[in-house]
Formats: C-alpha cells, sequence, structure tokens
C-alpha cells in the first residue's frame, strides 16, 4: 500500500520525504484547501521547489483543492488547478463536481483524485465520479467500515485511499456546518474547522472551560488529557447526562488492522495532519513505513511500534473508528 | 416574477406510522401548499415502518392537487441502500429529490431535483446539474445571501428552492447519537430515535441550548427562520420556499408562510403568530446573513440588508 | 490571563536561584541578543507570522521565575523580561516547561501532542499562538549553531561547552526524575490502595448515585472527567 503523508510547509514535506513517504499532499495558502490555518500551506514557488525537491527522491506530491468554490469567485479556484497542474504535481484531489468539470474539461490528462470531503461513500457515487469525470483514486469516507470497503473494491474499477492516522471526523465529512453554525466558518466554505480565532480558553475554579464562538465546548480537570477544542469532539449534556455525546478526543490509528485492510483492496494509506508540525510527521511517518516493510517482508507489521504514537493522539488515546462496524 | 411557491420537505423525524398518517392527511386536506416532499431521509433502518402506506399517500397528496417529491437517503453506505435507490429510480410520474451523489447518478433521464444534502455551492456545480436535468436545486442551509444571489443569477430554467422555516441539518454520520445516548449502538437501537419528535435536546455543559440529535442526523436547536428576508430572497432568484415539518401545527404555520409569500402579513406579525404557537422557539438566520448559523441578525441591533 | 503557573520539576528549577541574583540588565542585554540572532537568522517567520497583525506574548516558562515578553514585529522584534501586570498587555499567554518550549522552536516537539497532554496551555488568541507555532515549524531552526555563531570566533569552543552542558542536562533531568518518583511513589501505592477499596466501595453506591444523579441539576456536580455517553467498544 501506498503511504500518503501530509506537510503543512516545504520543511513538514522534507520530513515527509526523509521519514520515507511514497506521496505527500500538500495544499495552497488559501481557501481552495481544507486546512486554511493561520501559518500554514505552501505559496506557488513553495510548492514548485517542493515538487522538485520531493520528485528528485522519488516521491510524489498530490495537490488538495478540496473546498467548495464560492459562487461568484470560482476562478480563485480555477486557478488553483490550473497553477497546480502546471507545476508538475502528480494529482490533484478534489470535491466540488463543477471544479472537477473544469479541470476534466481543462486539464484532461491530469490526474484526479475524489477528496473526502465529496463523501463518495459507496458504489453508485464513486461510479459516478469516474464516469462523469474520469476520477482515477477516490478518498473514502471515514464512515465506512473494513467490510463495507471490501465490497466496494471488489466492484469499482477505482483506486481507494483510506485514512489510517490522524483527526477524525465522526460525521460525513463535506456535509458538516457544525462549525459554520458556532463561528460562521465552515470546512466546505472556508477550509477551516472550528478555526483558533474562534477559541477561547477560561480558567474556572480549578477546571479550563474551551469555548468556541459563544458556545462552550468542554470543562476539564487541570490534568485530564483533551484534543482540539472541535465541536464534535466536546463533552455536552443531553437527557439528563453529560459527556461526548458524539466522540471522545481521540484519534484513528489503523496500525493494527493493516493487513486487513491490505487484503480489502486498499491502494493507499492516508496520514491526516497537515496543521501538525515536523515532529508528528517524522514520527508517524517513520513508524508507519516501518510497519509497511515489515508487512511486505511477510512480518507482523505491528510488532515493536504501538505505544509511541498515542502520545501524539488527541485525548492520547486512539481508535479503529468506523472500520469496526461496533463504533457505530 | 413568477408566483412564488410553498414546499413541505420530508419528515426528518421518527414518528410513528399514526403519527405521519395524521400529518400528511391534513398537508392534503387543509394546507395551500404546491409541493410535499415524503420519504425517509436520515436512516433506512426506518424505512420499513412506513414504507407501506407511501403509495396511497402519494395518491392522496396528488389528488389534492400537491406536487409530490419522494425524497432518498443523505448518506447512503450499504448495498441494500443502493438497491432501494434503484428501485426508487424506476417508479413512475414522480419527482424524486436526490440528496447523495448516489442517487443523483442513478436518476439523470428521469424528472429530479437535486436536494440540500447535495452541494451546490457555486454556478458550474448548479449549471452541472441543470445540463443533466434536474429541475429544481435545494440550496445547502449554509449559503450566504451572496451566493443564493449568484447562484439565481446564473440559474436558466432550473429553479432555486430554500429552505425558511425548521430546524437546520447540520451534520450526519454513520454513527447514532440518539441510540449512544441511551447507552445502544447502531444495531441494537431499538429505535430510541422515535421518543423525540423535534429531536433529542442537546446543551452545553454551561446549559445554554445548542443542538437536536435525530438518530445519524445532528441538527440546529434553534429554527431558522427567515421571513425577514424572503424579498431579497425572491429578488435574487428563490421561487420556492421550504418549511421543515415539525411537531407544531403545521397547518398554522404553512398557512402563515403562504401569506407572507403572498405579502398578506409582514415578518413581525409571522414570528409574533410562532411565538404565540410556542412561546420557547428561539430563531436564527446567521447562515444567511454570514454569520454564525446560529446568530439572529435583528438581536445583534444591526440594519438589515 | 489571571491563571497561576504551576512549577514543572526540570533542571531549570535549579537555575532559578541564580537567576534572582542575575542584574536584570544581564538577562536583557541576552534576551536581545537572542532576538537579533533570530531575526537575522530567521527573518521569514517574523513576516509570516505578522501577515496580519503585529502582536505581543507572554511566555511563562514553569521551571522558571521569571516571564518572558516577546513582541512580534517584521522589522523591530522585542524579546525581554516580563513586567508585573503585562499579563494584560498581551494577545496570548503561552505556558509550559522550557525545555518543552524549546524543543517547540526547534521543531523537535509537537505542540498539539503537548497541548493534548496538557504539559503546554494557551490562554488568549488562539489563533495567534497557533499562527506563530505553524511558522516557526516551517524553518529549520538550530540552536546550537545560533549559540556557537553568537561566540564569533569561540564558536567551536562554546559548541564543546554546549555539548557538555546538553550532557550534564540530561544527566540531570533523569536525576531529577528519580527523585520525584522516589518521593511520589509511596504516595501512589497508598493512593492505588485507596482507589481499589473506593472502587469496591463504588460498586455498592453506583444505584444509589445512579438515583441521585436523576435528580442532582448538572451544574452542582464535578464536570472534569464525566463521560456518561462512553459505550463499550463490543457489544
Amino acid at each position: 500500500m501506498e503511504l500518503v503523508c501530509p506537510a503543512g510547509t516545504p520543511a513538514s514535506l522534507r520530513a515527509a520525504v526523509e521519514a520515507g513517504a511514497d506521496v505527500v499532499y500538500c495544499g495552497f495558502r488559501d481557501a481552495t484547501n481544507a486546512r486554511n490555518f493561520p501559518g500554514l500551506n505552501f505559496s506557488r514557488t513553495e510548492l514548485a521547489e517542493s515538487v522538485t525537491f520531493a520528485h528528485k527522491h522519488g516521491v510524489h506530491v498530490y495537490l488538495a483543492c478540496n473546498t467548495y468554490p464560492k459562487a461568484g469567485s470560482e476562478d480563485i479556484w480555477h486557478k488553483a488547478v490550473d497553477d497546480a497542474v502546471a507545476i508538475g504535481v502528480d494529482a490533484v484531489i478534489l470535491a466540488d463536481i463543477g471544479l472537477l468539470r473544469y479541470a476534466r474539461d481543462k486539464h484532461p490528462d491530469a490526474r484526479l483524485h475524489l477528496s473526502v470531503q465529496a463523501s463518495a461513500s459507496n458504489e453508485e457515487a464513486i461510479r459516478f465520479y469516474h464516469r462523469e469525470f474520469g476520477v482515477r483514486r477516490v478518498v473514502l469516507p471515514r464512515v465506512l467500515s473494513l467490510e463495507e470497503i471490501r465490497m466496494l473494491n471488489r466492484r469499482i474499477g477505482v483506486e481507494t485511499e483510506v485514512f489510517a492516522f490522524g483527526g477524525m471526523c465522526v460525521m460525513a465529512e463535506g456535509r458538516c456546518s457544525l462549525s459554520s453554525y458556532a463561528t460562521g466558518e465552515s470546512p466546505n466554505m472556508n477550509g477551516v474547522c472550528s478555526p483558533a480565532s474562534y477559541v477561547h480558553y477560561e480558567e474556572r475554579g480549578d477546571t479550563t472551560v474551551s469555548r468556541l464562538g459563544d458556545f462552550t465546548i468542554n470543562i476539564y480537570g487541570s490534568d485530564e488529557k483533551v484534543g482540539y477544542p472541535t465541536l464534535c469532539k466536546g463533552r455536552f449534556s443531553a437527557m439528563g447526562k453529560a459527556g461526548y455525546l458524539f466522540e471522545e478526543p481521540t484519534s484513528l490509528d489503523v496500525t493494527a488492522i493493516l493487513p486487513e485492510l491490505a487484503d480489502a483492496g486498499v491502494t493507499a494509506l492516508k496520514i491526516e495532519g497537515r496543521q501538525r508540525g515536523k515532529a508528528y510527521i517524522s514520527q508517524v511517518v517513520g513508524a508507519f513505513r516501518a510497519s509497511l516493510d515489515r508487512i511486505a517482508s511477510g512480518q507482523n507489521g505491528q510488532a515493536g511500534i504501538r505505544g509511541n504514537l498515542t502520545s501524539l493522539s488527541e485525548g492520547q488515546t486512539d481508535t479503529t473508528g468506523a472500520y469496526r462496524r461496533s463504533w457505530q | 416574477m413568477t408566483k412564488s411557491r410553498l414546499a413541505m420537505g420530508p419528515i426528518l423525524f421518527h414518528w410513528d406510522e399514526n403519527h405521519k398518517k395524521d400529518f400528511y392527511a391534513k398537508v392534503a386536506d387543509e394546507i395551500d401548499i404546491d409541493t410535499v416532499h415524503v420519504g425517509e431521509v436520515v436512516c433506512a433502518k426506518r424505512m420499513p415502518f412506513f414504507d407501506k402506506y407511501l403509495p396511497d399517500i402519494i395518491e392522496r397528496l396528488q389528488a389534492a392537487g400537491k406536487e409530490v417529491v419522494l425524497s432518498t437517503l443523505a448518506l447512503v453506505m450499504s448495498e441494500r441502500e443502493i438497491a432501494q435507490l434503484r428501485e426508487i429510480a424506476q417508479m413512475p410520474d414522480l419527482l424524486i429529490e436526490a440528496n447523495d451523489v448516489s442517487a443523483f447518478g442513478l436518476l439523470s433521464g428521469r424528472p429530479h431535483m437535486i436536494g440540500p444534502y447535495i452541494n451546490t455551492y457555486n454556478e458550474s456545480t448548479l449549471e452541472y446539474f441543470a445540463s443533466k436535468g434536474a429541475r429544481r436545486i435545494s440550496l445547502p442551509w449554509e449559503l450566504p445571501m451572496s451566493s443564493i444571489a449568484a447562484l439565481g443569477h446564473a440559474r436558466k430554467s432550473t429553479e432555486i428552492e430554500v429552505q425558511v422555516f425548521g430546524r437546520v441539518p447540520l451534520a450526519i454520520s454513520a454513527r447514532c447519537y440518539s441510540a449512544r445516548a441511551h447507552g445502544l449502538h447502531k444495531d441494537g437501537c431499538r429505535y430510541v430515535c422515535g421518543d423525540a419528535p423535534d429531536g433529542m435536546d442537546v446543551a452545553t455543559l454551561d446549559a445554554t441550548p445548542f443542538l437536536a440529535v435525530n438518530g445519524l442526523q445532528t441538527l440546529s436547536s434553534h429554527y431558522i427562520e427567515l421571513s425577514a428576508d424572503v424579498d431579497h430572497l425572491k429578488a435574487a432568484g428563490v421561487e420556492v420556499f421550504r418549511i421543515s415539518p415539525h411537531n407544531l401545527d403545521m397547518v398554522q404555520i404553512a398557512t402563515l408562510y403562504r401569506q407572507l409569500l403572498d405579502t398578506k402579513i409582514d415578518s413581525h406579525e409571522l414570528r409574533d403568530r410562532l411565538h404565540q404557537m410556542q412561546s420557547n422557539l428561539a430563531f436564527s438566520d446567521g447562515f444567511l446573513h454570514s454569520l454564525p448559523g446560529a446568530a439572529l441578525k435583528e438581536t445583534l441591533g444591526q440594519p438589515v440588508e | 490571563m489571571s491563571s497561576t503557573k504551576r512549577p514543572s520539576f526540570t533542571p531549570f528549577l535549579l537555575v532559578n536561584p541564580v537567576l534572582r541574583n542575575v542584574p536584570t540588565f544581564a538577562i536583557e542585554r541576552l534576551c536581545r541578543h537572542a532576538m537579533t540572532t533570530m531575526h537575522r537568522r530567521h527573518k521569514s517567520i517574523f513576516e509570516r507570522v505578522t501577515e496580519h497583525e503585529t502582536f505581543s506574548l507572554l511566555i511563562s516558562p514553569t521551571d522558571l521565575d521569571m516571564d518572558l515578553f516577546l513582541v512580534l514585529d517584521p522589522h523591530k522584534p522585542e524579546l525581554r523580561p516580563a513586567q508585573k501586570g503585562e499579563e494584560n498587555a498581551v494577545a496570548a499567554r503561552i505556558i509550559g516547561p522550557l525545555p518543552a518550549l524549546l524543543g517547540l522552536l526547534e521543531g523537535k516537539s509537537d505542540g498539539d501532542a503537548l497541548f493534548f497532554s496538557r504539559a503546554l496551555r494557551i490562554e488568549g488568541r488562539t489563533d495567534l499562538v497557533v499562527a506563530l507555532r505553524n511558522a516557526l515549524d516551517g524553518e529549520d531552526i538550530d540552536l546550537r549553531s545560533a549559540v556557537s555563531e553568537s561566540f564569533g570566533v569561540l564558536g567551536p569552543a562554546a559548541r564543546i561547552a554546549l555539548r557538555v552542558a546538553e550532557r550534564v542536562y540530561q544527566q540531570m533531568q533523569s536525576d531529577m526524575n528519580r527523585v520525584a518518583d522516589t518521593l511520589i511513589s509511596p504516595i501512589e501505592k497508598r493512593l492505588n490502595g485507596l482507589d481499589r477499596r473506593l472502587a469496591d466501595q463504588g460498586e455498592n453506591i453506583a444505584g444509589l448515585e445512579k438515583s441521585a444523579r436523576r435528580r442532582t441539576p448538572r451544574s452542582n456536580r464535578p464536570v472534569s472527567s464525566i463521560d456518561d455517553f462512553a459505550l463499550p467498544d463490543h457489544p
């Protein structure tokens, strides 16, 4: 399986290449990509230099242009696709139907991947994107079980890429307005979820309160492990109970089921975290490279690497998420 | 400008069969409404309870002169759900609403519309759907007025629809949060989502009302209420105005919006009357005004655009 | 921004008695020198982070008796010991042990992981701290070469001294961890025993508590560590 790794800066891209990535994915420094965070992402020049560097090391680069173009400003997204193709990235990752059509018509030879933000969770949807826009690979939404992925791979003639490690959307991606409900900014339109500029921490007695816009997302004790202040990983109350109604602060980690994913016909593994630092990227990419190499040589991929990634996870715990049906 | 039309969205909640039958009987006989949606949008597990009554209900609504739209699932994951979509795509004499791209792929070549769960954010996407024969496009809830206006301007014969009343669907998941709140998994859910006819109230730890959980779906706690902007929406090219069913007197609510669209009452009167019906309804219109979706522009003390 | 910092058990704690006796002007000069070097070597960080606005931060190492005042300005950045009351003049405050803060500066530790484990805390404008973190992470900062460069012709000697200092530091940290373990482990043992007894008791009163909970308003219950919605992984 191909190892697809994140990079929020050229330094992270170099770290990913050095740690053994097969592919690095990144985005331009604007609202065209779904990690539009302050101080992050690539200028055109940085991308061009990074692509040269990666190619020299035999590593591919994908560009994520996976937000939904704003009506009246579509040219910004069109330009992003044009520039990425001109720079020579190995694939462009898209979500919007209008943008897919533009890319297909304008750059018939470009390799197009379907972003997880398009939330293509079934055979018919994937067939549609393949038939209409020649999409060659689909990044599967994090709602599918291992069994469902296996069935899909048997029936579709398109490569699949699945999330292997990192932050987990518990809601179907690209179809969630929780962030804009609280802050006015959404993954689909602005490339952000629960943006930092709306996050505030306040001390209340010996507890810390995290707030997003006007809403309290969590209240936690001073030694409790925490996650990002994202809406779906907050504590809420319902039916006289309180707690993590949607999901605990946790990260996805499929190390334990790598052989099963390979067996299910998955083409590529994706590490989440373009917003994370070099240290995270070196550690996670290195660990997965080692596991994949061990599996390729017929050994147990899990041996020896468990434990050292958990400290990088939200809430310092991990899960196999929807891949195991009991998660639902 | 063509006459503005009023549409009753699909029932999002797991009401029992009598509740639903009663609701559609009233919609058929007592409401001056142009379009009525039927069908399950949220959870395939609920379908067997009501599917058997659908043919009769569709017939009754059509006989009462309503345009009937069959809404389809928003999150399609299993083989069985795909098979159901294929069957639906064969049904004659019915406008079908695609709420997932999978349904759209099966529907080209027959009368269909694009539902609000499909991401229509810009002109290119709208033009693509129009070129494939979409008769109407119901826009996603988070779109601001500027996007709606741009899309209204770009549309040719395709109708544009916007939801003006009801809790807003904000997210959908493979995980069932009604079941989870009851300490159950989805596979053994006991249909506990049926206990909350308007969704299960979710508050912050500071007891601020925030969300409403409806099985796999998470809705806003606030009720979207866009009566103050209906004139702008009309001017922007919106022709169809959707109200979403709740466990309220929907006959009266539909009548109020009908009167509003016909300019017989204004927004203030409509809101007063809604509050008379149910005093604790909290309204929002933030998405339309590029504010947090939960906000109500009026209460921010700014002039209306 | 009024929270107090709790001390972290790192070798820097031992520096405090010395630090208290160093004249302020010397510390100020050291800070100024560090900032000038940083600005010269990594100008782009300052440009990137101030793309939208210039701002100041308070850096609060939990193992030093001193806070640092940092002004992020593309042309005139500033670093100096903070004065009383300045916590209200900054956009945000970063609180954490110095080794972690230095690791962050060099991109050797992951800021998000430090945050998840609560080693690092942020007050005020989270977005500006995130922007700074991202800008720092985008550069390859090497404190060792920066320090040796500062010593000019004495650079090679400084480099050796630094290596020795680092080794001493690491040895001290492991010694201190051992001391901490020795101090804490008897207490921990007793707590574990107490925990077990409590757990036994807890089972007996769980039923009682459940019915009481139903009648207790939400706000009266301690909030931290609550998760009433957690489900067993396998049904």
